[in-house]
This record gives C-alpha cells, structure tokens and sequence, in this order.
C-alpha cells in the first residue's frame, strides 16, 4: 500500500486523471481506507472547480473605453487589409 | 461558448466584429490575470492586456493555426508582461517595489490584512481531519489566496487550472519541459491549498461572529457567485 506521501505526491496527477491504470488502482484503494488523504483530495477537487469557474466568470472586464478603440483598430486594420 | 476555432479564425480574417468582440469578451479577463502573475499593478497588467490586443489585430493574417487560438493569444500576452516586469524590475530600486516576495509574487499577508477579514485567529482543532465542513465564497476569496502562490507557479496553475489549457499548450507556451511543468503545477496547487486553509480559516471566524445563528457546518450564503465548499467528510 502507498505511504501518504506518496498519494500526495500523485494527488496533481490523479486530479487530472494522468495516472496509469495501476498507479491509479493503488491510489483509489489508499483513498478508500484513509480519511486524511480522502479529505485532502476532496479540497484539491473542489479548488480545481473553483479555479475552473473563475475562468468561466471571465474577470475583469475590459474598460468601455479600451474595448470600444480595440474594435475600431480592427475594424480598421481589415479596411486596410481588404 | 465560442465556437471553434475552425469557425472562428476564418470569421476574423473575414473582419466580422461579433468574433473579434467574442474573444475580446471571453479572454481579456484570463488575460488580465495572466499578465497579473507578472507584473507588479493592475494597471501595467491592463497595459499589456491592451497591447496584447492590438497585436493581435496586427498579427491575425499571419496566425499560422499551429496552436489554437486561444493559446497563441495568451503565448502574446506572457510574452509580453515577461518583458514588462523585466523593464519594470530595472526601473524600480528593489525596496521600492515594497510588498514582492523573493520570486515575485505578493505578500498574501498584506492583502489579507487589508481585505477585510477578521484577523482573530479561529480556536484550535478547526484543521483536524474530522473537522465540519469549511468553506469560501468563490468570488475574491480563490483570487486572493492566488496571490500567495509563488509567480512561476501560479502561471501555471492559472493557464490549466483557470483558463483550462493542456499541459502540452501550456509547455509550449512557458518553454518548459513536461516534468518541469508537472512540477511547477503540483507545487502550486499544494500552495493554493494551504493558503485557501489559512484563509478559510479566517472567513468562518468572521461568520460566527456576524452570524451567531448560522449552523457550524453551513456553506454559508451566496453573495451572487457559487459557494464551493470543502467537504471534510
Ligand atoms: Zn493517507
């Protein structure tokens, strides 16, 4: 059975399902059997999700002002390239 | 969603400008906090996102498609803020940038301190396995525990993890190996972990006094963003 360090060292890798079959095997079953490591696991997963909607919710939005003179530049490079 | 690239692309080179304000929408805020990871204020990060922009616009008819859209943009933008902080790093005297860390990035103790948590700290036994469940509003909470994670690494975790690029994108991108990669990341997303604790830690303390009837183990109330709680079970 893995030692809980060596589930932590894999936690980023099984967090992105890059484990092999049997690295994952071992991991699962050491998870199963061991609360510390079954909650750390649960904060990785729900961090990544976290992470995950804070790119969906997009951050900051551009200033009106930036955004309206971006739009024209385009506008205009494809009047000049056209 | 945006559509795919093989959608998109052509409809730029076209000049339609729904494309061009749909990626101007979807990006500039990744964007903002990617250039973020590298330079000292919003502003200079505004700066880059801007000009990162416009060479796009410029460099559109030469975009080879060899990356995806997305990762070719966001390649610009690292670029370019790695070149502004270096620029920024000579103009400045180091104690005047006040606040930077060894690698760069911000003292999370200064944005704790002024971000308007209590600053008790919780009682004992609150980190103990069995612990109830603990909790952080989405909104503010992930991004200010971000700026405790070292520069290199929360680049990384910024371009998986938020803006959901692959690994192979981000190696790319970053110009580095896999194995470096995998490091970096891992690193990273074990320092968010503990900065979320610390941080966590302090949001229910300042609950239970704001809130005396709220239940222990509450995922407490949404402030418009989802709630993600970290279920200890
Ligand atoms: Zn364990």
């Amino acid at each position: 059975m893995l030692s809980c360090e060596e589930v932590g060292e894999r936690s980023s890798a099984w967090l992105d399902d890059e484990l092999g079959w049997w690295e994952g095997r071992l991991v699962n079953f050491h998870i199963k059997r061991c609360a510390m490591c079954r909650s750390v696991y649960e904060q990785y997963r729900s961090m990544k999700q976290s992470l995950a909607e804070l790119g969906e919710g997009g951050g900051a939005a551009l200033d009106p002002e930036v955004r309206s003179g971006l739009m024209a530049e385009f506008r205009g490079s494809v009047d000049r390239d056209g | 969603m945006l559509p795919a690239d093989s959608d998109l692309v052509p409809a730029l080179l076209r000049g339609e400008e729904a494309a061009f304000a749909s990626i101007l929408d979807a990006w500039s805020g990744g964007l903002q906090r990617v250039a973020r990871s590298y330079v000292r204020t919003n502003e200079i990060a505004d700066e880059v996102v801007q000009d990162t922009w416009r060479a796009v616009i410029a460099g559109l008819p030469r975009f080879e498609g060899r990356s995806s859209l997305k990762t070719w943009i966001f390649t610009i933008a690292a670029n370019r803020a790695r070149t502004r902080a270096k620029r920024e790093a000579r103009a400045v005297p180091m104690s005047a940038v006040g606040g930077g860390g060894p690698d760069g990035g911000l003292d999370p103790d200064r944005l704790r301190g002024g971000g308007g948590w209590l600053v008790t700290d919780a009682p004992e036994g609150i980190d103990s396995p069995e612990a109830e469940t603990i909790a952080w509003e989405a909104s503010g909470v992930v991004e200010e525990a971000l700026a405790a994670v070292p520069e290199r690494q929360r680049t990384v975790l910024l371009l998986r993890d938020v803006e959901g690029l692959s690994s192979e994108d981000v190696c790319n991108l970053l110009e580095i190996s896999h194995s470096n990669q995998r490091v970096l990341l891992h690193r990273g997303r074990a320092k968010l972990r503990s900065a979320l604790a610390t941080t966590c830690r302090r949001c229910r303390t300042r609950r239970s006094s704001h809130e005396p009837h709220q239940p222990a183990d509450a995922v407490v109330r949404g402030g418009g963003r989802a709630i993600v709680g970290l279920a200890r079970r």
